[in-house]
């Protein structure tokens, strides 16, 4: 059966009329209508029966009485299968009584065949009132559509959402708000905004007093209670609803919970003021970290510059030491030359060698002495000391006696008060057999070849102290230092000068010192040696 | 004529023997004098307190210079002769032991005319000597006096 359209196309009318000139009647009456239409014409219960289902109508017109059929039933046929479809009767006079029934029964209309001037205008009407609540049906449900739309977007919207009334009545309160607030909307429908608030409800009052005079509010931060009592950070927002003259008759206000949030973010800034004050502990730690490293620098800095200078001074050692070995393999040579020469000329000139050959003696002599004295300084750098008491005066006056030459005049005086002194007894003899043997060679001429070399002591706290003098030409300050270098000699026929040098070695390994002094006034040398006590 | 005489510079009494006695069977020298030190050197050359200096026509037709001498060495006598306009021109030959690479070029760059190492074996020895000194006195022309 159709249902619900608005009929555009041909109104299907069937007739349920046995005379055809009446039906005739009707149809011409129908023209009046202004809408095609199609009719049919039935007059059994089985025609009735078939034309219901094949042809579909959207009208019926029934007479009352029919040989083989009757309206009433028709009418009860048509309830049963369709009861939408207007019935109409069209039929003589049945008396009032049968009229009511029939329109109790269900049916649209009744109209006499005597005044059919009726039919076109009822038809009219029903049509046009069926064509209305046809409308209103699918307005209905285009309404009722809309509004499930709306109120799904409503409750299910992800923000909680509250409508107010005009003095701030809560009037709907969607599943976002229920969940955030912990009230469901029953318990709170009809009662103020503030009681969701619980305690603090006072800032939301506030916001519902704006509203309600008209102003907007946007993003308040307020914080609020849930149901259970705890607290919640609520992001909301109100705005007032406003009907068709503009006059507010309410307020919508939505709100999020932002306590994650909030709680995260003061974290956060928790977070960065904690790493702010790490930043400084470790920037401090850098600093400290930093000057060390500078001091580190500076230190290894320092140690550089000592191996530079060391390697510098080790540098000017071994120079010295060539410059040694040079002087050391021309000594050397240049007597063993000399013997060489003399010798081969005595195939050619042996009267010429007879002359010279005091020359011979004398340079195999001087190579004799050359290695000893070479060998002196040598032990001399790793003399085996033995520390004992050391009697001076004898030790002095042994020395003097084996160095003095028997052509020369010479005289050792002693100090009166000899004070025992410690150290090693042939190491002390050689150094005065060396530093006669300077006096002896070293001698002025105008002193009538008088040498008189002075020995004396004298004890302090923690050494004691030995101070030689002779008569001779003494030496100049400038060399005061130079003169214990092994390759200073102020000889004419020699190259180096042991004696000095190996006199400095001696008294150092007995842990003592020695220097030439610059103080004396009369001539002549005066060395200073101290030995410890 | 100017007088053929030798300065000789040596400080060994055994080299000065065997020089002396090449150079007086050679016979070509009219004079040698014989310093055994530096510092004589110079002072016979350049005149010190003791000797009134040098003049021109005296000087040496050639110096026999040891290096090994004491005090002042020969390389020191050389540059300080070198330095003085007197004895700038002077012939030094430097007559030495050593064979050291640097003492040759410290003589030459010093301003040495020759440099002659003392042969080891006797006889080149006085052979040496003998054709340094016919060489230098009478064939060399020492320089005039300016």
């Amino acid at each position: 059966m159709r249902k619900g359209c608005v009929m555009i196309s041909e109104l299907r009318i069937l007739m349920v009329e046995d005379n055809v000139t009446d039906a005739g009647l009707v149809c011409y009456e129908l023209e009046k209508l202004r809408r095609p239409f199609e009719t049919r014409r039935v007059e059994s219960r089985d025609s009735f029966l078939r034309e219901m289902k094949a042809f579909n109508p959207d009208l019926i017109l029934s007479d009352f009485t029919l040989p083989h059929f009757d309206g009433m039933s028709a009418l009860e046929i048509a309830q049963t299968i369709c009861p939408d479809i207007p019935f109409i009767f069209v039929s003589g006079t049945i008396g009032e009584d049968l009229a009511v029934k029939a329109l109790k029964k269900g049916a649209s209309d009744y109209i006499l065949k005597d005044h059919l001037l009726r039919l076109a205008p009822a038809v009219e009407r029903i049509l046009t009132e069926i064509e209305e609540s046809q409308k209103k049906t699918v307005m209905k449900a285009a309404l009722r559509e809309k509004r499930e739309i709306l109120q799904a977007i409503f409750h299910h919207a992800p923000i909680a959402i509250c409508r107010t009334d005009a003095s701030g009545i809560i009037v709907s309160w969607n599943i976002m708000a229920e969940n955030i607030s912990g009230w469901k909307a029953e318990e709170l429908a009809g009662e103020p905004i503030s009681k969701f608030m619980g305690e603090k409800a006072d800032e939301i009052e506030d916001l519902l007093k704006i509203t309600l005079r008209g102003a907007t509010v946007e993003g308040a931060e307020i914080r609020g209670s849930r149901r259970t009592g705890e607290l919640v950070d609520l992001y909301l927002s109100a705005s007032p609803l406003r009907d068709a003259e503009g006059q507010i008759f309410g307020t919508v206000f939505t709100f999020i919970d932002v306590t994650e949030k909030k709680r995260a973010l003061d974290e956060l800034r928790i977070h960065r003021e904690n790493l702010e004050e790490l930043v400084e502990e470790k920037t401090g730690e850098l600093k400290q970290a930093h000057r060390k490293l500078q001091k580190t620098v500076a230190r290894l800095s320092a140690e550089v510059e000592e191996r530079k200078l060391l390697q510098v001074h080790l540098e000017k050692k071994n120079a010295e030491l060539a410059d040694f070995a040079h002087k050391v393999s021309h000594e050397l040579k240049s007597n063993l030359l000399t013997v060489k020469r003399l010798l081969e000329c005595v195939t050619y000139d042996p009267d010429f060698v007879k002359k010279n050959s005091a020359f011979i003696a004398d340079a195999t002599s001087k190579l004799i002495d050359f290695v000893e004295k070479t060998l002196q300084h040598a032990r001399a750098e790793r003399p085996a000391i033995t520390i004992e008491e050391l009697p001076l005066a004898s030790l002095a006056s042994e020395a003097f006696e084996s160095i003095r030459k028997q052509d020369v005049a010479g005289s050792l005086v002693l100090g009166e008060h000899m004070p025992k002194a410690k150290g090693d007894v042939q190491a002390m003899k050689q150094i005065f057999r060396n530093l006669m043997a300077n006096s002896f060679q070293h001698r002025s001429n105008g002193n009538s070849n008088n040498v008189v070399v002075e020995v004396s002591c004298k004890k302090s706290a923690d050494h004691v102290q030995i101070t030689y003098r002779d008569n001779g030409p003494g030496i100049a300050p400038e060399n005061s230092e130079k003169i214990f270098d092994v390759t200073f000699t102020t000889k004419k026929s020699e190259i180096f000068g042991f004696g000095l040098s190996t006199v400095k070695k001696l008294i150092e390994a007995q842990g003592g010192k020695i220097h030439l002094s610059t103080r004396r006034k009369e001539p002549g040398v005066e060395f200073i040696m101290t030995l410890p006590r | 004529m100017k007088e053929r005489r030798l300065l000789l510079v040596e400080d060994n009494p055994v080299d000065e023997a065997l020089i002396l006695r090449a150079l007086e069977k050679d016979e070509v020298c009219d004079r040698i004098v014989v310093v055994r030190d530096g510092e004589r050197a110079l002072e016979y050359l350049l005149g010190g307190e003791s000797e009134s200096s040098r003049k021109c026509r005296d000087m040496p037709c050639a110096v026999l210079l040891d290096l090994k001498l004491p005090r002042i060495n020969g390389l020191e006598v050389l540059r300080r002769l070198r330095a003085m306009e007197r004895t700038r021109l002077v012939p030094v030959v430097i007559l030495t032991s050593s064979k050291e690479e640097k003492d040759m070029i410290e003589g030459y760059s010093l301003g040495a005319n020759s440099y002659v190492q003392k042969p080891v074996e006797f006889d080149e020895f006085a052979e040496a000597v003998q054709r340094l000194g016919h060489y230098w006195l009478k064939v060399n022309e020492p320089p005039p006096c300016v």
